[in-house]
């Protein structure tokens, strides 16, 4: 059955005030001219004249614009203000009608910008600067810009809308964990302790040998090979490896993952990658199967990891061995590994505890799977870990991360195996 | 103030409303009543502005502006009727006294009626009405394109009250002000809209405030849609003007019907050239020769050639018993010389006129007429020069009339005008009864010196003049002779008369006129009817016999008929215009007795034809329906309107329920039936659900309880038994179900909720729909079946 095509396109943009003075005006000019009254005629084409010729202004009216936005900064932490500089041109033919623009911007930036364009002539230039912020990390749009032409006796209505989008990415927060900084633990600077065997170690110095130097330190390779005694760098602080990484699973068997479990999850990565990227460590940050690491000499900057923190989202499980896989594969000798961990099944607290190099310190963070305590046991997988050698904290209702760090802190400092 | 008082739209509001009640000015003779009516508007709307700022919901803003107008109305006008100035009972008796004065005063009068203290106060309540209604809409509530309605109305009062379109600035600056009221609250929103300021990069100029241009264009548009408002209606053809009420300003060019009117601003030859047997008038009357019916007195005589009737003369109300203006007293001026009368001068008499067609103001009335009796209860009023009106037409009346002919002997001895003599309605005898056209004046001495040269006294002359008109040189004929113009110039009607000598009794009397005028005989011209003709005693006046004379007057004896057109068409002339023959002994001249021409008169130069188009005489009795009959028929069909709806949705349900064939249709039936029910409801169920998908739907969104909602439970289970057992199962009936969740469901909604899903269900509008479009597609299927057909 052919679906009927509707005729009259051009009043579809009257407003109800529109139809009803159109409608008003037919009835009245009727009136006056059956009765004989030229007053009442003329009232009737004046009613109706109005929508009329606003129809017929608007009909030629043209309308085509060209966006650009720009965003400073474009990567913002949370809850500061971000600016946006939005540059309109208009390239058409015409000059464009006083248009009233909504920048439809995601519902977590806040409200609704709103200006008013003015008229522009052909390849005229409107700039438009306007602040956002939001509380709610991840990538947010900007646009496109929603656009109302109405007449100033308010009879027609008309939206269209300018494609085009910019977008702000808005870091998760970040707590303060200033105070627990890994100084503590393994790996501070000058004592190496024997068990963390630096054979094969990349970024090892040596220079000569002096007198009092520890025999113990002879670097053989680069003796046998240059004919002189050498010795290993000893007061170059060894750099530490962290390897953080972040369970994203979206379910565990039939329990889906609660949103509040993991946005905490997220800010405890945020907030550990913080702290330790400034430390000057080579750190790895490990997620949604990827790793994000510096390359070429560069250490991982903090941007890039909270960039990539502000973006996680949940995924299948799958991609979370991937995850483990490669964790473990970037932890080689003497890193820390840091793990925010959901509640999960034995098998896989013992895939994820393998990725501990044996001597170095591991922390993990266990939270509960779903809101209602459904799920894999976080204090079993807590004590799991415990056995293999990590310092394990389960993450109740209520715990912050500044608390939860310093638990699972103090807990390394113990377990010096 | 801790609300907006809107000062500046109520100042814009007030001017809007005053611009509009300004043209009431051309209703009223003078300007009395502006300066109340101003002072009641001008304490509404400070009362406005001042209470507005103090409450934010309008109904004590409305509530104070009303008493403050209501109280100021009262210490302005009755001032004499309050306690301490506030109002008693007294004071609502007395302002209702002056409104029924006003009432009268609107019914009776036309354009412009006198200024009377009823229409002050009327005007100032109706001043106050306008302005409230106004300064709510626009001001309180915002809403001016609604405010356009109140404005409609003052307006309509004034330009209803005559065919005519009022002056165009009348109409432009009210309408005007309204549309800048209309644009000021469109560029109020875009002022609000904006939340962010645009950035100027350093180096460039500020953008314009965008809404100096939206201001702009608004006015752009509005001069365009006024432009358009004033040059279009001037040319749309537009239908005669009907009216639909009575009152103030009834212009002459109404639309007949079975009735009619003897055009007193245009020409009679309309009335003339309807010669068809349709009778204007019937009346029997005890004398045997009655003169012509008068119907009108003209005085004013314009450029193009017409005489045209004027009230300015205050019109008295005949009662009952009063004797008319025109005759009471002239009894007295007979007095002294009634004894030189010739006998038979003095006719008295009664006509009793029946199955008059002459429409209302109008009504023919014989030379002398006295007491003047409506049938129904109908007024008349009498204007002083001696025109009679009526308020309704009447079709059946009484005179008793005493008609004097005066002799020649007297009139011979009437003193001519410019001695200023006294004589009975001597204060009718205006400047313009001497008036003579002055493209004329020349031809008219030249014609009066030929004619009348050795004339001594007025009768002299005036015997002249008509004895001239009414001699062969002269042809009475309907059409007149073409216009040759002299010198590029056409000639004016007079003087084409009398060059080309040809034309209907118009032209004769306009002549007479003239010509008296022209030699010092205030004079004026009076239309009527001539006589009739007569058969057993019942006289019968056609619509031909219209007729025109002129008056000439003769101090102290008031204005004398005279009737300069030939013979053929008017009979004799009246008896005592002649001269008198030198016969002083006898006084009394025998009177030759009126020849009974009016029996005898030959008709047969007037062909007949029809004037008018056939009338609607069906239309006449629909419009002769009282008012309140209207009402009664208008409020019955909005009714029956308004039931379409329902109606239809009924019969389509019972219509769908008949046609089923089995209980599972029935079902199912039943089943869509109750889900477009609860539509209307407001409970959109999609369509695309299951039945247990809509169990729990409804569930959700309405608010069912337990009861209802087993009730819901076992519909369902019914309706999966109709669809999905075998044939033959047996079916529980669900409509106690249905109907007992239709009621729940429909108690749970808001009162307006309810009367919309009584008065628009959607089933109604469903089958009107398509019964349309299938009617909208009967011609296509038409048109194919033919098609097959001659295939086959």
């Amino acid at each position: 059955m052919a679906r009927r095509v509707r005729r009259s396109r051009l009043t579809d943009s009257l407003t109800l005030r529109g139809r009803s003075f159109l409608a008003a005006g037919l009835a009245l000019v009727a009136c006056g001219v059956v009765i004989g009254f030229p007053d009442i005629t003329r009232l009737g084409v004046l009613v109706a004249g109005l929508p009329l010729l606003v129809l017929l202004v608007a009909s030629r009216q043209q309308l085509a614009f060209a966006t650009a936005r720009e965003v400073h900064p474009a990567v913002v932490p949370m809850d500061q203000w971000c600016d946006v500089h939005l540059r309109l041109r208009n390239p058409g033919p015409g000059r464009t009608p006083i248009l009233m623009a909504q920048e439809q911007v995601d519902y977590a930036l806040g409200d609704r910008p709103r200006f008013v364009i003015p008229r522009m002539a052909p390849d005229a230039e409107h700039q438009v600067s306007y602040r956002v912020r939001s509380s709610v990390r991840g990538r947010h749009q900007l646009g496109p810009l929603g656009l109302r032409i109405k007449d100033p006796f308010e009879m027609t209505l008309r939206l269209a809308a300018v494609p085009g989008t910019g977008e702000v990415i808005v870091l998760p927060r970040l707590v303060d964990l200033s105070g627990g900084a890994l100084t503590g633990g393994l790996g501070n600077e000058g004592t190496i302790p024997h068990l963390i065997a630096l054979h094969g170690e990349d970024d090892v110095s040596v220079r000569e040998y002096r007198d009092g130097d520890d025999l113990r330190h002879i670097h053989w390779p680069a003796t046998a090979r240059t004919g002189e005694l050498m010795v290993r760098q000893e007061d170059r602080p060894a750099t530490r490896r962290i390897v953080i990484l972040l369970d994203d699973r979206a379910s565990s068997g039939h329990e889906q993952r609660s949103a509040s479990a993991f946005e905490w999850a997220v800010t405890a990565a945020a907030s550990i990658a913080n702290l330790v990227i400034d430390g000057g460590t080579h750190t790895h940050l490990i997620l949604a199967g990827e790793a994000h690491a510096g390359y070429g000499g560069e250490q991982l900057r903090p941007e890039r990891a909270l960039t990539a923190l502000a973006v996680a989202e949940l995924h299948d499980p799958a991609t979370f061995s991937a995850s483990v896989r490669l964790a473990g594969d970037a932890a080689g000798a003497g890193s820390t590994c840091i793990a925010v961990l959901a509640a999960m099944d034995d098998a896989e607290i013992d895939a994820v505890a393998r990725i501990r190099p044996p001597g170095s310190p591991g922390l993990a963070f266990v939270t509960p799977i779903a809101e209602d305590g459904r799920g894999p046991d976080p204090h079993a997988c807590a004590a799991r870990l415990r056995e293999r050698g990590w310092s394990a904290v389960v993450v109740e209702v209520g715990t912050s991360v500044a608390a939860a760090w310093s638990q699972a802190r103090a807990g390394s400092m113990s377990a010096t195996r | 103030m801790r609300a907006p008082n809107r000062w500046d739209d109520a100042l814009l509001a007030g001017a809007t409303s005053w611009a509009t009640l300004a043209p009431m000015a051309t209703l009223l003779v003078d300007a009395r009543w502006v300066v109340p009516a101003f002072v009641v508007s001008a304490v509404v709307i400070v009362t406005g502005i001042v209470a507005r700022g103090y409450f934010r919901h309008w109904a004590p803003v409305l509530a104070l502006q009303l008493v403050a107008g209501l109280e100021s109305i009262v210490l302005i006008h009755g001032r004499g009727h309050t306690s301490y100035g506030l109002p008693t009972w007294e004071t609502v008796v007395a302002l209702n006294n002056v409104l029924v004065e006003a009432r009268e005063t609107i019914l009776r009068y036309s354009a412009p009626a006198p200024t009377n203290r009823g229409m002050i106060v009327a005007l100032s309540f109706l001043a106050l009405a306008v302005i409230l209604a106004v300064d709510l809409l626009a001001a309180t509530w915002q809403a001016p394109a609604a405010a356009g309605l109140a404005l409609l109305t003052a307006y309509l009062i004034t330009a209803a009250n005559s065919g005519e379109p009022l002056f165009f600035a009348y109409f432009v600056i009210p309408a005007a002000l309204w549309l800048a009221m209309l644009a000021r609250s469109g560029t109020a929103r875009l002022r609000r809209w904006a939340t962010v300021l645009p950035k100027t990069p350093s180096g460039q100029a500020p953008p314009a405030d965008p809404r100096t241009a939206f201001a702009r264009g608004a006015s752009v548009l509005g001069v365009g849609a006024l432009l358009l408002a004033v040059l279009l209606p001037a040319l749309v053809p537009h239908l005669p003007t009907r009216y639909l009420g009575d009152g103030l300003g009834r212009s002459n060019r109404t639309a007949g019907g079975g009735t009619f009117s003897l055009s007193t601003t245009l020409d009679l030859l309309g009335n003339l050239e309807s010669n068809s047997a349709r009778p204007a008038l019937r009346y029997r009357t005890n004398v045997a020769n009655p003169g012509p019916l008068r119907v009108a007195v003209l005085v004013d005589y314009n450029a193009t050639g017409e005489f045209r009737q004027r009230q300015q003369y205050p019109a008295t109300q005949i009662g009952p018993g009063q004797p008319l203006q025109s005759v009471d007293g002239l009894v007295n001026w007979w007095g002294p010389v009634r004894d030189q009368l010739p006998p038979g001068s003095i006719r008295t008499g009664t006509l009793t006129a029946y199955d008059a067609k002459l429409d209302q103001p109008q009504i023919a009335l014989p030379y002398g007429a006295q007491y003047l009796r409506v049938d129904g209860a109908g007024q008349a009023v009498e204007f002083r020069e001696g025109t009679v009106e009526v308020f309704d037409s009447t079709s059946s009346y009484e005179v008793d009339f005493a008609a004097i002919d005066p002799s020649p002997q007297l009139l011979q001895e009437s003193p001519p005008w410019s001695s200023n003599p006294v004589g009975f309605l001597s204060d009718t005898v205006t400047p313009d009864t001497l008036e003579v056209d002055p493209r004329a004046a020349t031809l008219l001495s030249e014609t009066m010196a030929s004619i009348a040269g050795e004339a001594q006294t007025d009768l002299e002359r005036a015997v002249a003049i008509q004895d001239w008109l009414r001699s062969p040189a002269f042809t009475y004929d309907l059409t007149l002779a073409p216009v040759v113009e002299q010198d590029g110039v056409a000639p004016d009607a007079i003087t084409h008369f009398l060059r080309t000598r040809q034309g209907y009794c118009q032209q004769f009397a306009t002549a007479m006129i003239m010509l008296a005028r022209s030699s010092g005989i205030p004079a004026r011209m009076a239309i009527g009817f001539l006589p009739g003709r007569v058969s057993r005693g019942e006289w019968t006046v056609l619509q031909s016999d219209a007729h025109a004379w002129p008056e000439l007057y003769f101090a102290p004896y008031g204005w004398v008929r005279f009737d300069p057109t030939p013979g053929s068409r008017s009979g004799a002339a009246p008896t005592y215009a002649r001269v008198p023959t030198v016969t002083p002994s006898s006084s009394s001249t025998t009177v030759t007795a009126r020849p009974t021409g009016a029996a005898t008169r030959p008709q047969d130069q007037l062909d007949p034809q029809d004037l008018q188009p056939s009338t609607q005489t069906s239309w006449q009795r629909v419009r002769a329906m009282s008012r309140w009959a209207w009402v009664g028929v208008g409020l019955g069909a909005g009714v029956l309107a308004a039931l379409v709806l329902p109606v239809t949705s009924l019969l389509a349900r019972r219509r769908r329920l008949a046609q089923r064939e089995d209980d599972a249709a029935v079902i199912e039936a039943r089943w869509q039936d109750l889900i477009a029910r609860l539509g209307d409801l407001g409970i959109a169920t999609p369509g695309t659900l299951t039945p247990r998908q809509v169990h729990g739907h409804l569930a959700d969104t309405a608010v069912l309880d337990n009861a209802t909602a087993a009730a819901l439970g076992r519909v369902v289970g019914v309706l999966e038994l109709a669809r999905y057992a075998p044939p033959g199962e047996e079916l529980a009936d669900p409509s106690r179900d249905i109907a007992a969740i239709y009621a729940s469901v429909d108690a749970s909604r808001s009162p307006r909720v309810r009367l919309r899903a009584r008065l628009l269900p959607y089933a109604g509008r469903a089958a009107l729909l398509s019964a349309g479009r299938a009617l909208a597609a009967l011609p296509a299927r038409l048109a194919d079946e033919v098609r097959h057909r001659g295939d086959t």
